[in-house]
């Protein structure tokens, strides 16, 4: 499904603040994987889905989604495969338009954008059927502008706009980091079932190891750019947070003494 | 004699509210502060003054007026997005090319249109048809028309789904593009539009007052941000129809304050060359005004506060 491939990232190349965001990162994802990332700030999470969205080129390496090369297309083209949700809840819908113009910009992803009215009887009705099924209350609220929403009835709303024309592909960064406890449950949950229901390939980043194991059917680690641990199917089932740290600091031990050998 | 001058000043208004929709468009639509209007405007009446001079019929130079303006905006357009010009420079180069562009198309810095000289313009051609209605009040019965289809198609095209797009990419660039949206296309069409309204202002403005002119166009983005912000101070809409037309009340509200201190203020002193400033100084007070608020209403309650514990 997805396949990535010698993938590398320089931010700032050729500047005294050179960045290698990302070093030769290889991944393969299953059709109905859901893979958990977890990794120290910087680690390059953010980056690597970026890059798989299209926010920015590569340096080096290959991206494709079910056999295509999608390394060179654009982010709005890819946008076609991909639903996206992002860490902070402003990042993914628009304030100023309201939640029914909001979804009818999402159900247009990879058609053609004309001079047809946007927000339809038919689709308004379409709109509200999918919404009633969430059980958020959205429904009645599809003419309020975004910006009254609260942040987790936006991330919500984002999660259902990134699904709603059944991309391949779902990416998911950080995305309850910024909502208070109770509600980042709740959108967890919703994320579960929406991910359960619409069986698509999901990678979810998370500072939450506990979340991490829990979730999805595998879980990786990255670290400064590379992906250093990777786990799934029983040998995750069976894990802890406490495996996971130990494993974690073992392969830090490991690189402290390769690098010590450099030395030498 | 005020009922003429007031008239006179809505007339102004009027035309200047097509301007000001235009300016809505990429300063509010696209969050994108686009300069070249003062490069486009003076285009649409350099282009509605070269054609009546030749005696090309007075309509036809407005939708060559459009396309003219329209071009204007996707250059600027072209040199933001595939260039990766900065939204200012960008405007400001187009604008300093247009001032080239606009004299070559008139082959000289000022063109009269005079009834005398026997040009006719759309003006002209409205005040001669005859009708029961004194032309007086025609002049702005038409001008209303006008402005009033154009703002209703506006609200129309900002609900299509290409008009969504432009609003979306206005509003988050970056959820625009994760949903789809190509926002360098959804630019483009927004500052065509724009800039084609704009010179669509000009060249009316020309046939209007009887002159195009090579510097017409000087602060011209200040005057129609200055009818924006006037009239969301004055309405404060949510909706597409609600803003758009408090665009147009705002360029009303602003042709008569302006034309008011002019009129009135050379008691202070005011000359009429202090046009531009006045303009400059209303769209200081209005912008400062929620600051100025603010710092006010707390050295309210500081005095307050002293009061009661004094
Ligand atoms: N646009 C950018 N320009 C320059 N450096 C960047 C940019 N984005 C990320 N970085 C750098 O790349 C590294 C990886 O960042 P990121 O992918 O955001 O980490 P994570 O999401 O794992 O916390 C960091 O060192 C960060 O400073
Ligand atoms: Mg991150």
């Amino acid at each position: 499904m997805l396949k990535i491939r010698h993938l590398s990232k320089i931010f700032l190349r050729g500047s005294v603040n050179e960045n290698l965001a990302l070093r030769n990162i290889n991944l393969t994802v299953a059709h109905a994987d859901f893979v958990t990332i977890i990794g120290s700030n910087g680690a390059g999470k953010t980056t690597l889905l970026n890059l798989i969205s299209g926010v920015y080129p590569p340096e080096e390496g290959r991206i494709e989604i079910n056999g295509m090369d999608v390394t060179n297309l654009p982010e709005h083209k890819r946008a076609n495969f991909i639903g996206r949700v992002f860490q902070s809840p402003l990042q993914g819908t628009a304030s100023s338009l309201t939640l029914e113009e909001n979804l009818a910009i999402a159900v247009l992803r990879g058609k053609k954008r004309g001079l047809r009215l946007a927000v339809t009887r038919k689709k308004r009705e379409e709109f509200r059927e999918r919404l009633r099924a969430l059980g958020l209350g959205l429904e009645n609220r599809l003419q309020e502008r975004v910006g009254l929403l609260s942040g987790g009835q936006r991330q919500a709303l984002t999660i259902f706009m990134a699904v709603f024309t059944k991309p391949e592909l779902l990416l998911l960064d950080e995305h309850t980091a910024s909502l208070d406890p109770k509600t980042a449950r709740r959108i967890i949950s919703l994320t579960k079932k929406i991910v359960a229901e619409s069986r698509l390939a999901t990678l979810m980043v998370t500072h939450n190891m506990e979340q991490a194991l829990e979730l999805g059917n595998r879980t990786i680690v990255m670290e400064e750019g590379e992906i250093i641990f990777d786990v799934s199917g029983e040998d995750k089932k069976k894990m802890t947070v406490k495996d996971l740290l130990e494993n974690f600091s073992q392969i830090k031990k490991r690189e402290l003494v390769e690098d010590k050998m450099l030395l030498v | 004699m005020l009922a003429g001058f007031i008239l006179h000043s809505v007339e102004e208004g009027l035309l200047f509210g097509i301007l000001a929709l235009g300016v809505y468009i990429s300063f509010r639509v696209l969050n994108f502060p686009d300069l070249s209007v003062d490069g486009s405007y003076p285009l649409g009446a350099a282009i509605a003054g070269i054609m009546i001079v030749q005696g090309i019929n007075p309509f036809l130079t407005l939708p060559v007026a459009v396309l003219a303006g329209a071009l204007a905006g996707l250059l600027t357009g072209i040199l933001h997005t595939k260039l990766k010009i900065n939204p200012l420079l960008a405007g400001i180069l187009t604008m300093i090319c247009l001032y080239s562009i606009n004299l070559r198309i008139m082959d000289r810095p000022n063109i009269s249109l005079s009834p005398y000289l026997g040009h006719k313009t759309i003006i002209s051609i409205i005040k001669g048809l005859n009708l029961p209605l004194k032309s007086i009040y025609l002049i702005p019965l038409v001008f209303f028309l006008v402005v009033l289809v154009l703002k209703l198609l506006l609200d129309l095209f900002l609900h299509t789904q290409l008009g969504l797009a432009i609003r979306a990419t206005g509003d988050n660039e970056e959820m625009a593009r994760a949903e789809g949206v190509n926002t360098d296309t959804a630019k483009l069409v927004g500052l065509s539009l724009s800039n084609g309204l704009v010179a669509l202002a000009g060249a009316l403005f020309a046939q209007y007052q009887g002159f195009a002119d090579i510097g017409m166009g000087i602060g011209m983005i200040i005057a129609g941000l200055a009818s924006v912000i006037t009239g969301e101070a004055l309405i404060r809409g949510r909706t597409i129809s609600l803003i758009t037309m408090e665009v147009v009340v705002g360029a009303i509200a602003y042709r008569l304050a302006i034309a008011a201190a002019l009129k009135w203020g050379y008691n202070f002193g005011f000359k009429p060359t202090d046009l531009k400033l006045l303009t400059g100084l209303l769209v200081i007070i209005i912008l400062a005004f929620p600051i100025l608020r603010t710092k006010i209403k707390k050295r309210a309650t500081k005095l307050q506060k002293n009061i009661i514990r004094g």
